[in-house]
């Protein structure tokens, strides 16, 4: 079974080491998802197994089964940049065309294999129009379709997927499911939660460290606790109160605040005693991914 | 081999689609048969005349790496990289499209030094 190995891969940008110390293996026919904030180093390590730049320490290489030959390996993943590789002259069915010819895929059928994609990619309105034209929600789109029409062993994916619009999302991952059905394997670099709960297993990274390696119920459920909602009346003190009371890092997410508790029942029992007057609603609810992420950023 | 045709193929398309690059190929022509016509017959109109293919291939090649400087800026270059056309066949495609430029602007210079004259 071909796998991806990144075996103590680092990366330094300059004077500064963007990845440090990252190991794990992707099997084929898994999505495997590369989760974190901006600046936590997915780019440049998805870049590394996309085989545009190499490692400054360690390896990442795809190993081949028996009878495999790696250097045919080698030409089976494709990319999908966070800012597009396209030709911004050509439109986009062009641009696929071109993109499509480059790869070993069979000559017969790649026009109607282009055109799938753009239908797949919601990009028909605007198949024939400039890629510099274009607004970035469909760059994206384009981009992405870039990577797709190549139909390699590998697609890594750079935080392009949160930027379409929902129907394209749902039909850009039924597209990636049923291709890794077939044993393809993905590689999505993601800051959304949401995409990255579709994934079989993710690495979160944080600061260029790998921090979390799992599925995503284990990587939520490796938060201990629980998480107390508060849902405020626009008291402006209140989050600072409940820092205060609770000694905890309060957050605010989807208007209500939020943190991170061990007895969580006890808690909410107190705020509605102490705090009662200020506050609209509390509930508790299991830690997401989010969660996770910050969790990581703190470690 | 088959690859860097295609390639050239497209980056032709991709010189017709812009002005600046097609303003590029056709000026050096244009303003060789003009120095040409200034000079008459002095020795530096046959010598232009003569070493007019060198001039092309100069200013072909200049194009040509002018535009893979673009084409890092905007990300078209990685795109490339991430294919398994990178490297000998991205080199071999620009050197195509040099023989290229330097055939059409060759065959610009020579058919209007033909009309001028």
């Amino acid at each position: 079974m071909n796998s991806i190995a990144v075996d103590r891969a680092g990366k330094r940008i300059g004077q500064v080491w963007a990845l440090r110390d990252i190991s794990f293996e992707i099997a084929r026919g898994e999505v495997f998802g590369v989760f974190g904030r901006s600046g936590s180093g997915k780019s440049t390590l998805l870049r590394l197994i996309g085989g545009i730049e190499h490692p400054t320490s360690g390896t990442v290489a795809l190993e081949a089964s028996d009878g495999d030959d790696p250097s045919w390996l080698d030409a089976q993943v494709s990319v999908a940049l966070q800012r597009p590789g396209l030709a911004p002259e050509l439109t986009v069915a062009e641009n696929l065309r071109l993109f499509a010819s480059l790869w070993p895929t069979p000559r017969k059928g790649r026009m109607g294999r282009t055109a799938m994609f753009i239908e797949l990619l919601g990009l028909s309105d605007v198949r024939n129009r400039r890629v510099q034209e274009l607004p970035e929600g469909l760059k994206a789109a384009a981009e992405i379709g870039r990577a797709l029409v190549a139909q390699a062993e590998v697609t890594v994916i750079d935080g392009l997927i949160e930027r379409l619009d929902r129907p394209t999302r749902r039909r850009a991952w039924e597209h990636i499911l049923s291709r890794r059905r077939q044993g393809a394997t993905f590689v999505i670099g993601t800051a959304s939660a949401a995409e990255a709960a579709l994934c079989d297993r993710l690495a979160v990274l944080s600061g260029g460290r790998l921090q979390f390696l799992g599925t995503p119920d284990q990587v939520s459920a490796g938060v201990q606790g629980e998480v107390v909602a508060v849902e405020s009346l626009q008291n402006p003190l209140l989050k600072s109160n409940l820092a205060e009371r609770f000694a905890a890092a309060v957050t605010e997410r989807n208007g209500s605040l939020e943190f991170k508790s061990q007895s969580g029942e006890a808690d909410v029992a107190r705020i509605l005693s102490e705090l009662g007057s200020d506050v609209g609603c509390v509930y508790l609810r299991q830690p997401t991914l989010d969660d996770a992420l910050d969790r990581a950023e703190k470690d | 081999m088959l690859r860097s045709f295609v390639l050239t193929y497209w980056e032709v398309r991709r010189v017709r689609r812009s002005r600046a690059a097609c303003a590029a190929v056709l000026i050096l022509p244009v303003a060789a048969v003009a120095a040409h016509m200034l000079l008459g017959n002095a020795p530096g109109g046959a010598l232009l005349g003569s070493f007019f293919p060198a001039l092309a291939v100069v200013l072909g090649s200049a194009l040509v790496w002018m535009r893979s400087v673009l084409d890092r800026a905007s990300g078209f270059a990685a795109g490339l990289e991430s294919t398994p056309a990178a490297g000998a066949i991205v080199l071999r495609a620009r050197v195509l499209l040099v023989l290229l430029l330097v055939l059409v602007q060759t065959a610009i210079f020579y058919g209007l030094l033909r009309i001028v004259r």
